[in-house]
């Protein structure tokens, strides 16, 4: 079951980085609105991160070929399978997190918006697989918890673009001497949002815990294993959010 | 400006888990009724 979750969550990982590329322009070449022609591969910091790229796509491949092995073996009741499968699907996660930072520094997308305050977008309870639980839970953790993750998406989404737009003020600052300096203010408006990022996963860490107590007490939840995930979240959230503060 | 590329590869790395975690609570709470 875990390993499925984990599975499952790297693929929507996958399918939206293939969304968000469907989305995009010609990897060769940005035509009007997308953007300027990309910069060539050549400046050192670029060149290390298409190595480590490629390096992550073989990775990907050879991971995605063993997780889907182990997690089907897992499924068809081979429990041994269950330890490959969720080890095979965190490293998957990982190796996908890894390219796609290592994608955004090679291609250096182009934002034409640039000029303007991003104010990112609410995403629905059901894009958020949190309609679900929803359905049979109505306390106030459930909801709680719920308008939290629903605030931390809305932040994530403008701190993605808005270190797009701040990377387009400086292209264009070196063509249009008029738009230099736009990527201070954009910057300052990331620096804002990673700091709310970091006081609301503080808040998500203690409610995860909460929530761990409560649904021993109160819920008749007796899955060890999830309850120790639960504390552990808690924690991993509370050292991001901290980390994210700073 | 790698530290925010970094972040944002945090944000997606995050947000996976959290689905995760979210759909094991959904899935225990179904046992636990």
């Amino acid at each position: 079951m875990i390993g499925a979750v984990v599975f499952a969550s790297t693929l929507f990982v996958l399918s939206s980085a293939m969304e968000a590329d469907a989305q995009n322009c010609p990897l060769d070449w940005h035509p009007p609105p997308c953007g300027n022609p990309p910069k060539p591969v050549s400046d050192p910091k670029k060149v290390a991160a298409k190595k480590a790229s490629d390096y992550h796509a073989k990775a990907i491949e050879g991971l995605t070929a063993w997780t889907s092995v182990a997690c089907a073996a897992e499924k068809l009741g081979y429990a041994p399978a269950r330890a490959a499968c969720v080890a095979g699907g965190m490293a998957l996660g990982a190796a996908l997190a890894a390219k796609a930072k290592e994608d955004r520094i090679v291609n250096d997308p182009f934002d034409p918006n640039y000029w303007e305050l991003y104010g990112g977008r609410w995403s629905s309870y059901d894009e958020l697989g949190l309609s679900g639980w929803l359905a049979i839970d109505n306390s106030p953790r459930a909801s709680n918890i719920a308008a939290l993750v629903q605030t931390i998406e809305l932040l994530g989404d403008r701190v993605a673009v808005s270190v797009d737009r701040v990377m387009s003020c400086i292209q264009a600052g070196i063509d249009m001497q008029w738009y230099q300096g736009c990527e201070v203010w954009q910057q300052s408006w990331v620096e804002q949002n990673l700091r709310w990022f970091g006081a609301y996963y503080v808040e998500l860490g203690r409610n995860f815990a909460d929530l761990a107590y409560e649904l021993e007490q109160y819920y008749g939840v007796n899955d060890q294993q999830l309850i120790h995930m639960l504390h552990e979240g808690a924690a991993w959230f509370n050292w991001a959010g901290v980390e994210f503060l700073q | 400006m790698t530290e925010y590329i970094a972040a944002i590869a945090l944000v997606l790395g995050i947000g996976a888990m959290l689905r995760g975690l979210i759909l094991l609570i959904e899935d225990a709470l179904k046992k636990g009724k």
